[in-house]
């Protein structure tokens, strides 16, 4: 871990370095700055990992020399290639982000390894890093996949986030379904006076902006979408209202009382969303 | 009571299991009758079928649809009885789900 010159903190998508065998494994990594603008002025750091083309045998050389190794040990449990390329995939972007997040808040730079993001008992990714002990610093991270893309969005712990969460869905998939499964009636309700023609984009960043709710707190959606009522959008800010409902659904459990705003937009055929909670 | 352009379907378990199946082919983008066939009844949806959250909420909208019903709780599948998450759930316990809560009531 080095320390880097303030000058060098403007240049950080240099710092991410090369993966092993990065030239020929079809992985482009870079910088998201339009899903880093988290609501309440929360600095954020958002990376995107692409994968333009899956090549197996990379990703088992790989792996070790990117993943610590109990994060090894989860990737290599997973059961399908295809989640394994995913879940790695999101590890890149997320380590990414972290690294960002360090050079430009702390001027430290961390090679890959040198964070390891293991998910706690509710799958949130939990961040550590061997540099932060020293800055008394605490970092969340969340990741989200869509298609051959996964990305991630990091941020500082403090009084003001207490979690962040990002998701992202292709504009492009068919999306049957989505109202009657995702929304109750009285949340499509809030788009009868959105143009038809954008109401299909619409209704997906407010599954996106669920989705990030979720996240932020830490649970997820626990199976049922409406744990994350939408209560209120702002089509020109490009801001969603989430909360959670008042009493559980029958026989879940609790959620906390919770409220959060979501940015949502989309970007090169993708719709997000991201959130951030403060606790109550 | 289905609605205009809905349909109801059989309540017999081989019939909510294809349907079941059709709807997960239909989620997954591939509606041809064998790739609906392949799907195996203790697959999981998730693990198995590679089904993230958005492609389940599709999946029970999708059935309420073919069902001719409105919201169905789907969500008490990811509940135990002791109240603690499931992760991920069988193509089977949903079809069984489907036989729960589409059986006409007892007089």
């Amino acid at each position: 871990m080095t320390e880097a010159s303030p000058g060098e903190a403007l240049r950080a998508p240099r710092h991410f370095g090369p993966l092993p065998g990065g030239g020929v494994a079809g992985i482009v990594r870079r910088p998201w700055r339009q899903a880093a603008y988290l609501p309440g002025r929360v600095p954020g750091w958002c990376c995107q990992c692409v994968e333009a083309e899956a090549d197996e045998a990379w990703d088992e050389a790989a792996a070790p020399y990117i993943l610590h190794e109990p994060e090894w040990r989860i990737w290599n449990r997973l059961p399908r290639a295809a989640l394994r390329r995913q879940w790695l995939r999101g590890r890149v972007a997320a380590k990414d982000a972290v690294r960002w997040l360090l050079l430009e808040r702390f001027r430290l730079v961390a090679p890959l390894e040198a964070v390891s993001i293991l998910p706690d008992e509710h799958g949130q990714p939990r961040v550590s890093c061997s540099a932060l002990p020293d800055t008394g610093a605490s970092l969340c991270v969340s990741i989200s996949h869509c298609g051959n893309t996964s990305v991630a969005l990091a941020t500082e712990r403090s009084a003001f986030c207490r979690g962040v969460g990002i998701d992202v869905a292709s504009q492009t998939d068919n999306h049957d379904g989505l109202a009657e499964g995702g929304f109750s009636s009285v949340e499509t309700s809030l788009l009868d006076d959105c143009p038809a023609p954008e109401r299909s984009a619409w209704l997906l960043r407010l599954w996106c902006a669920k989705e990030a709710a979720g996240k932020a707190l830490g649970v997820g959606l626990q199976g049922n979408p409406l744990n994350f009522v939408v209560c209120q959008i702002n089509r020109a800010r490009q801001t969603v209202e989430v909360e959670t409902p008042a009493a559980p659904a029958d026989g879940a459990p609790p959620l906390p009382a919770a409220q959060m705003t979501a940015h949502v937009g989309c970007d090169r055929g993708l719709a997000f969303a991201v959130a951030s909670w403060k606790g109550n | 009571m289905a609605g205009p352009g809905q349909r109801t379907v059989g309540n017999s378990q081989d019939a909510l299991l294809n349907e079941v199946r059709g709807a997960i082919a239909q989620v997954r983008g591939c509606d041809a009758g064998n790739a609906a066939e392949a799907i195996r009844p203790d697959a999981f949806l998730g693990a198995d079928l590679g089904l993230s959250s958005i492609a389940v909420a599709r999946l029970a909208g999708i059935l309420q649809q073919r069902c001719g019903r409105g919201p169905l709780p789907f969500h008490t599948l990811f509940v135990n009885p002791d109240r603690t998450l499931r992760q991920d759930i069988r193509v089977a316990e949903v079809a069984a789900f489907l036989e729960r809560h589409l059986r006409p009531p007892t007089p």
